[in-house]
C-alpha cells in the first residue's frame, strides 16, 4: 500500500514480523489466542510487532477487546474517531485499517470522508457521539484546553462518566496503535482488503 | 489532504494576501506541538470548503517582520483574512467543527453561505 505519509513501499518494517508458523513460546501463545478470537491466520502487523513483548501484546489487545466489545458507544463512533485521528496522525495504515472497519460498522463512503474531514456532523452519530466526538479531537489536540463548559455541554447531551472514559480511551487506543506502526514502520496486513487512496474505493474486509 | 502548503517567502505572503476571499494563516513554530495537532484540522476545513477558504501555514520564526506586524504572541495562531484583510484571529488547539463555526461566524458571504459548511 502506498499513501500520502507512508515510507516507500520497499522499506521494510524496523521489526521482525515474526510469521504465524515461526513462532514460538509466549509469541506462539499469543498468536493461538489471536487466531481463536479473530480467525485462523488473522494476527495484525500490528500485534506482530507488539508480540516482540508478548506481556504487552497481551495486555494491549484485552484492552482494545474491553474496549470494542464492553463499551457503550457504537463501534461506528469509536471507528469514525480511530479513523480521524489515524488521519492526524500521518498513519496510512492505520486511516486504512480505520476506514475499512468504519465501512464494515455501517458507514457510508460520505461518511468515511467526514471523519477524514473531522466532521461528526455528517457521520451519522447521535448527538451525544457528536459532541464526544468532538471532545475526542480537542483533547488529543491540546488536554489542557477542555474547560469545564465542554464537560457541561457533554452533560447536556447525555454523556455519562463512563462514556468520557471511554472516548479517551479510544483515543488513547488509536494513538498508541498510530504510534507503534509509524515508529516501527509497520505495514498493511495482507488478509484484509483496505481502500485505496482517500475513498475512491473501498473494500469489504472481516 | 492534511497538511498546509507553507508561504516560504515574502512574496508568497503577500501573493497569498493579494488574493480576493477568505484566507486561514496558520502561524506557527516547528517546535510547538499543539500546532502539528492543529494543522490537518485547518487542512480540512480548507479542503472541505470546496475551495471556498483557502489555508497556508506560515514559520513565525522565518518571519519575524509579519509575526511583529500581526502581533503574533503565542503559537498556534490562526489569522483570518477577507480580501487581504485581517477579520479574526485565534490562539490555541481548535477542533474542525469550531474552526467551521469562527470562518462561518466570521465571514457570512455569498461564496460562504454556498459552501456546503455553511452550518454555523
Amino acid at each position: 500500500m502506498t499513501g500520502q505519509w507512508s515510507r516507500d513501499a520497499s522499506t521494510p518494517p524496523f521489526i521482525d514480523l515474526v510469521p504465524i508458523e515461526q513462532a514460538t513460546g509466549a509469541r506462539k501463545e499469543f498468536y493461538d489466542e489471536m487466531e481463536r478470537l479473530r480467525g485462523s491466520g488473522r494476527v495484525s502487523n500490528l500485534f506482530k510487532a507488539y508480540a516482540a513483548f508478548p506481556a504487552l501484546a497481551k495486555a494491549n489487545f484485552q484492552r482494545l477487546m474491553v474496549l470494542l466489545n464492553q463499551g457503550t458507544l457504537s463501534v461506528k463512533f469509536k471507528e469514525a474517531l480511530m479513523t480521524a485521528l489515524a488521519e492526524a496522525n500521518k498513519c496510512d495504515y492505520c486511516v486504512s485499517f480505520h476506514a475499512t472497519a468504519l465501512r464494515n460498522a455501517g458507514a457510508s463512503d460520505e461518511e468515511v470522508v467526514a471523519a477524514l474531514e473531522f466532521d461528526p456532523d455528517r457521520i451519522g452519530l447521535s448527538g451525544k457521539e457528536k459532541a464526544l466526538f468532538n471532545y475526542a479531537l480537542k483533547a488529543n489536540g491540546d488536554p489542557h484546553s477542555i474547560v469545564a463548559a465542554d464537560i457541561e455541554e457533554l452533560r447536556r447531551k447525555g454523556a455519562s462518566d463512563w462514556d468520557l472514559i471511554e472516548t479517551l480511551e479510544t483515543v488513547n487506543t488509536g494513538n498508541s496503535f498510530n504510534l507503534i506502526n509509524g515508529a516501527l514502520n509497520v505495514g498493511p496486513d495482507d488478509f484484509l482488503n483496505y481502500m485505496k487512496g482517500r475513498g475512491e474505493l473501498w473494500k469489504k474486509s472481516a | 489532504m492534511a497538511t498546509l502548503s507553507e508561504l516560504t517567502s515574502a512574496e508568497r505572503v503577500d501573493a497569498a494576501l493579494a488574493a480576493p476571499g477568505l484566507l486561514v494563516l496558520d502561524v506557527y513554530v516547528q517546535s510547538c506541538i499543539i500546532c502539528r495537532r492543529i494543522e490537518p484540522m485547518v487542512a480540512a476545513v480548507a479542503v472541505a470548503s470546496g475551495g471556498a477558504v483557502r489555508a497556508h501555514k506560515l514559520d513565525a520564526e522565518r518571519h519575524a517582520e509579519f509575526a511583529a506586524k500581526y502581533d503574533i504572541r503565542g503559537v498556534p495562531t490562526l489569522l483570518l483574512f477577507r480580501d487581504g484583510r485581517l477579520i479574526s484571529r485565534r490562539s490555541g488547539f481548535s477542533t474542525a467543527t469550531a474552526l467551521r463555526g469562527w470562518i462561518g461566524a466570521n465571514a457570512r458571504d455569498e461564496a460562504w453561505g454556498r459552501s456546503d459548511y455553511a452550518r454555523t
